[in-house]
């Protein structure tokens, strides 16, 4: 087996590692700001190996390619942001 | 790579083209994988799973001690076994798309089927899992995390539910001969719905166990 992330047995292998690495955080960490960014990278890795080589999109039409992979930028920006500012985010969304 | 060439054979060649059609487990780049219409299916789904995930962060950020309380209620064994379950089910089904293109149709029912099995294997841990919860005393009605937990995992349930049926109509549809390495646009469309599954998974598996 070719040990590249162009090769999706390998890829297949590696997604499950970090799985069973963030599972091993859940149990024996607290969260903080340096567990968050953890967290959203691994989220951001895992979302973008799947769109690119499981979904095949990596030279698919640009449009979905671009649409997905942005997905998981912003999807992992905002774990970081919510950790990082709970207290703001929390007077600008309050109703009243 | 994923590429891989094969000796031509009296098959691949097309009435009135003497060339041999050169078949390859790569896709053609620019394409849009699988039929359009899966496409709008997918960014609709994806919106409403993000939807879902604005809700979480603005629930957690108005109620900090329920959010950091509530992954250590949960069964992180489950949610690993489930996440590893969909990975494997959508690298299946990718496998399974590879085959088809090189005309290996047996091969590629075979990944398909095992993409199925981990589809159902999801299914049993997610029941098992809500069964658990109750017996802890958790339920939809416990706290504003509970609330999110279920509505969440409950609507991804849902949608394991019906792609694996969706996963079952493509082997049905191997069988028959429907597909193959020059026509598989069927099978190309039930697979990007099912790796749009695994993509929501990715992000609900953090949010509701890891962080805590």
């Amino acid at each position: 087996m070719q040990l590249s992330l162009r090769n999706i047995d390998f890829i297949w292998l590696v997604l499950m590692g970090i799985t069973i690495i963030n599972s091993l955080i859940a149990e024996t960490a607290d969260t903080n700001l340096v567990i968050s960014v953890i967290i959203a990278i691994s989220v951001a890795f895992k979302g973008r190996m799947v769109v690119q080589h499981f979904m095949e999109l990596h030279n698919a039409n640009r449009f979905l390619r671009n649409m997905m992979n942005l997905y998981f930028y912003v999807i992992p920006l905002l774990i970081v942001i919510v950790q990082a500012f709970p207290a703001e985010i929390a007077d600008i969304t309050r109703l009243n | 790579m994923n590429s891989t060439l094969t000796l031509p054979q009296p098959e691949d060649i097309e009435p009135g083209n003497p060339q041999p059609v050169q078949k390859s487990s790569a896709p053609k780049p620019g394409r849009i994988p699988g039929n359009t219409a899966i496409w709008v299916a997918i960014f609709s789904e994806m919106s409403e799973f993000a939807l879902m995930f604005i809700v979480y962060f603005i629930a957690k950020v108005h109620n900090p001690e329920v959010f950091e309380a509530g992954p250590g209620k949960l069964n992180t064994m489950a949610g690993m076994l489930n996440t590893l379950a969909l990975l494997s089910s959508s690298y299946f089904v990718a496998k399974s798309v590879q085959a088809i293109r090189l005309d290996q149709v047996q091969q590629s029912i075979r990944w398909l089927s095992a993409s199925v099995a981990t589809g159902v294997i999801y299914l049993v841990i997610k029941y098992w899992e809500f069964t658990w919860n109750e017996a802890q005393g958790y339920s939809v009605d416990t706290d504003l995390f509970f609330t999110v937990y279920y509505y969440m995992t409950f609507n991804h349930f849902l949608h394991v539910g019906w792609g694996s049926g969706a996963l079952l109509w493509g082997i049905y549809r191997l069988k028959n001969g429907a597909y193959n390495s020059q026509e598989h646009e069927g099978l190309e469309t039930i697979a990007s719905y099912w790796h749009m599954i695994d993509l929501a998974w990715i992000v609900i598996f953090p949010l509701l166990y890891v962080l805590n």
